[in-house]
C-alpha cells in the first residue's frame, strides 16, 4: 500500500528552517554560555565552564532559582486545584453567568502583564501582601489560570460520563465516584495543565517584576536585575541550566503520559 | 377475561418493579408521558421504540440518573423514586461499555463489590466465578482497552451482575457490536440472564433483538407505551399502524367498513372486497394491515386479485417482491422454496388466508 503520510522535499525543507528558526537562539544562548571571555560571544578560542562555576559564586541566582521553583509549584497547584470544579461545573451544567464566568477566567490571556503587573501592586500594598510568598502565588494563580482551565476542560468535556454513572450505581458515593473514577479519567488533562501553568509561572517577568520584592525574588526577576547592571555571560549560562533542566522534564513527561497528548489534555 | 379486582389483585402480587404514571419534562419538552409498567420478578422486558421515545429517559428513571416529574417507581415493593443510584442496588450495562479503562478487568468487576465492602478473598472468588461465567477469565489482569468489543460487552456485563442486583438494566448494550457478534451474543445475554434468574429491562431500537431476547416488549413512541405483550402476540395483533411498522415491514392500505358479521367485517379496500376477522362499525374508515410473509402469489385470476410484478430481488433464503395492484404498490416476501418464480413485469394473483389480515386502530 502507498503510504500518504510522508512530507514532500518542499514540506521537508520548510520543516527544517522553521525548527532553525524556533531552536536557533536556544542554540546560541548555550553556546555562548561556554564561552571563555568575560562578554557575550561565541566561544571561538576555547571552550570553557567558568560561568557555570561563576554562578555558584552568585547565591542570590540559587536562591531566585529555587523560590520561582517554589512559588511554580504552589501557583501551579492552586490553579488545577481550582480548575477543576470550575471545568466540571462549566462542562457539565448550564446555568446564568456560565459564559460570564468562562471568560472571567481566561480573560488574564487578554490583559497585559504590564496592566496587571501595576494593578496587583497596590491591590497587595493595600492587603498587606506585597512582597509575600502568598501574595505572589495569588497574583500568579490569577496569571496561570486560564492555561490550567483549559487543558483540565478539555478533558472533561472528552470524558465519557457513562464512566461515572456506572460507578454510582455500582454502589460509589458522589466522592469515591469522582477520587476512583473521575480524576483517573481527567488525569492527563489535569497533568497537562499543571506543567503548562508551573512553566508560565516559572517563566512570569513581566508582572512579577511589580510585585516582587528583594526577599522574593523569582529567577527571571533576578536575571533581569542583573543584565540592567552588566552584561556579562552569567546570564547565558543560567539560561543553558534552565533550558538543560526543562528539557529533562520534559523527557520524563513524554516517558510518562506522552507529550503531544498531554498538551492537548487528552 | 377476570373481573377487573381479580386482575389488580393478581398484578399486586407479581410485579417485582413498577412504574407507575411516571412523566418526564425537560422545560417544555416531554420525553415520557403518563407510562406504566410492571415487571415480574426473574422477567427479561424491552423498550422498545425509535430514538427519542423515551426509552433510555425511562431507563434512566428506573435507574435513578433521573427523577420522574411525577409517578413513582417500586422495586420488590419499595418506594424508590427518590433514591439516589448508589443506594438501589441496581446493575447497569452502558451502550459505551463504560468500563473504567485505568483498572484492569478484575478491578473493574470488582468495583461494585469493594463498594458493599466484600472482603478482598471472596471478591476474587465472586469476581472469578462471574468472569468463568461470561467466559473471560484469562483476561483478568487486562486493562480494558486489551479487549475487542465483545469482550468489554462481557466485562460490562460481569461487573453489573457479580454485584447481585435486584435489577440488571441494559441500554442498547449490543448496538456498537458487529452484526455476528451481536447474535451470538444475543443468545449468550439471554442464556446469562436465565442462569442467574435477575429480572431484566433492555433497551432496544432494534426489534429482531428485542423480540429475540424479551419475554415481553413494551413499544413505546413519542414518550408513550404503544403496546405492551409477548413478541409474538404483538407481531402478530400489532394493534395500531406504528407498533405493526415498528415491529416488521407492513402493507397498509385504507378501507371502509361495508358490513359486519359474526366476528368478520367486509372491507372495501379500493373497491376489492376483504373479510377481515375483528368488528368495526359500519361505514367506519379504517387502516388494514398485512405482512409481506403472510401474502402468497398465485397463477393470475387464481388470487384475491390481480397484481402486476415491479421489482423482484433474490436474498438466498427468500424473494422480496414488489407488486402494483389496485390497492397500491406492495411488499411481498416469498421463501425461496428452490423453484422459479414469477419474474418482473408478469401479471400475478395476489393471496392470503383471511385471518393474516388485520385492522389497526385509528391513531
Amino acid at each position: 500500500m502507498k503510504r500518504y503520510d510522508k512530507n514532500g522535499p518542499l514540506a521537508l525543507v520548510f520543516n527544517f528552517v522553521f525548527l532553525l528558526f524556533i531552536l536557533a537562539p536556544l542554540v546560541v544562548v548555550c553556546l555562548v554560555a561556554f564561552t571563555d571571555k568575560g562578554y557575550l560571544s561565541l566561544p571561538r578560542d576555547g571552550l570553557s565552564v567558568r560561568w557555570f562555576v561563576a554562578i555558584l559564586d552568585h547565591p542570590e541566582f540559587v536562591d531566585a532559582f529555587w523560590y520561582s521553583i517554589y512559588l511554580a509549584l504552589g501557583s501551579a497547584t492552586v490553579a488545577v486545584a481550582l480548575a477543576i470544579p470550575a471545568a466540571m461545573a462549566t462542562a457539565r451544567y448550564k446555568f446564568p453567568g456560565r459564559g460570564l464566568i468562562m471568560a472571567f477566567f481566561m480573560s488574564p490571556l487578554m490583559i497585559p502583564h504590564v496592566v496587571l503587573g501595576v494593578a496587583f501592586l497596590s491591590y497587595l500594598s493595600s492587603l498587606g501582601w506585597s512582597g509575600t510568598y502568598i501574595g505572589l502565588v495569588a497574583c500568579h494563580v490569577v496569571l496561570i489560570m486560564p492555561y490550567a482551565l483549559r487543558l483540565v476542560l478539555a478533558s472533561v468535556t472528552g470524558m465519557d460520563r457513562s464512566a461515572e454513572l456506572a460507578a454510582k450505581s455500582l454502589g460509589a458515593s458522589k466522592w469515591t465516584t469522582f477520587r476512583r473514577v473521575t480524576i483517573p479519567l481527567i488525569l492527563p488533562g489535569v497533568t497537562g495543565g499543571w506543567v503548562l501553568a508551573f512553566i508560565t509561572s516559572f517563566d512570569e517577568l513581566t508582572m512579577t517584576l511589580f510585585i516582587a520584592s528583594p526577599s522574593s525574588t523569582t529567577l527571571p526577576v533576578r536575571m533581569y536585575q542583573h543584565i540592567t547592571e552588566t552584561i556579562d555571560p552569567l546570564i547565558a549560562s543560567v539560561s543553558a541550566v534552565i533550558i538543560f533542566i526543562t528539557m529533562i522534564m520534559m523527557i520524563i513527561l513524554d516517558r510518562i503520559f506522552g507529550l503531544d497528548k498531554l498538551l492537548v489534555g487528552k | 377475561m377476570p373481573p377487573f379486582f381479580l386482575k389488580l389483585n393478581l398484578v399486586n402480587q407479581m410485579s417485582f418493579l413498577s412504574l407507575k404514571n411516571i412523566s418526564k419534562r425537560f422545560g417544555d419538552f416531554v420525553a415520557v408521558e403518563d407510562f406504566n409498567l410492571e415487571v415480574d420478578k426473574g422477567e427479561f422486558i424491552s423498550l422498545l421504540g425509535p430514538s427519542g421515545c423515551g426509552k433510555t429517559t425511562t431507563l434512566n428513571m428506573i435507574a435513578g440518573f433521573e427523577e420522574p416529574t411525577t409517578g413513582a417507581i417500586q422495586i420488590d415493593g419499595r418506594d424508590m423514586t427518590h433514591v439516589s443510584p448508589n443506594a438501589r442496588d441496581i446493575g447497569i450495562v452502558f451502550q459505551s461499555y463504560a468500563l473504567f479503562p485505568h483498572m484492569t478487568v478484575a478491578e473493574n468487576v470488582g468495583f461494585g463489590l469493594e463498594m458493599r465492602k466484600v472482603g478482598k478473598q471472596e471478591r476474587r472468588e465472586r469476581v472469578m466465578e462471574t468472569l468463568e461465567l461470561v467466559g473471560l477469565t484469562e483476561f483478568a489482569e487486562r486493562v480494558p482497552k486489551a479487549l475487542s468489543g465483545g469482550q468489554r460487552q462481557r466485562v460490562a456485563l460481569a461487573r453489573a451482575i457479580v454485584i447481585r442486583p435486584q435489577l440488571l438494566l441494559l441500554d442498547e448494550p449490543l448496538s456498537a457490536l458487529d452484526a455476528k457478534i451481536r447474535e451470538s451474543m444475543q443468545v449468550e445475554l439471554r442464556n446469562i440472564q436465565r442462569t442467574v434468574g435477575i429480572t431484566t429491562i433492555l433497551v432496544t431500537h432494534d426489534q429482531a433483538e428485542a423480540m429475540a431476547m424479551s419475554d415481553r416488549i413494551a413499544v413505546m413512541n413519542m414518550g408513550r407505551m404503544a403496546r405492551l405483550g409477548e413478541p409474538f402476540e404483538i407481531y402478530e395483533k400489532p394493534g395500531d399502524s406504528f407498533t405493526s411498522n415498528f415491529l416488521g415491514s407492513t402493507n397498509i392500505f385504507d378501507g371502509e367498513v361495508q358490513d359486519e358479521l359474526e366476528g368478520q367485517v367486509l372491507v372495501n379496500c379500493s373497491d376489492i372486497g376483504l373479510h377481515i376477522p375483528g368488528s368495526a362499525a359500519k361505514g367506519a374508515r379504517v387502516s388494514v394491515a398485512i405482512r409481506p410473509e403472510k401474502v402468497g402469489l398465485v397463477q393470475a385470476g387464481k388470487g384475491i386479485f390481480n397484481a402486476k410484478v415491479r421489482t423482484r430481488i433474490f436474498l438466498g433464503t427468500c424473494w422480496a417482491y414488489q407488486v402494483e395492484s389496485d390497492l397500491g404498490s406492495f411488499n411481498v416476501t416469498l421463501q425461496n422454496t428452490g423453484h422459479s418464480v414469477a419474474g418482473e413485469g408478469e401479471t400475478v394473483g395476489v393471496t392470503w388466508h383471511d385471518d393474516a389480515v388485520r385492522i389497526l386502530a385509528e391513531r
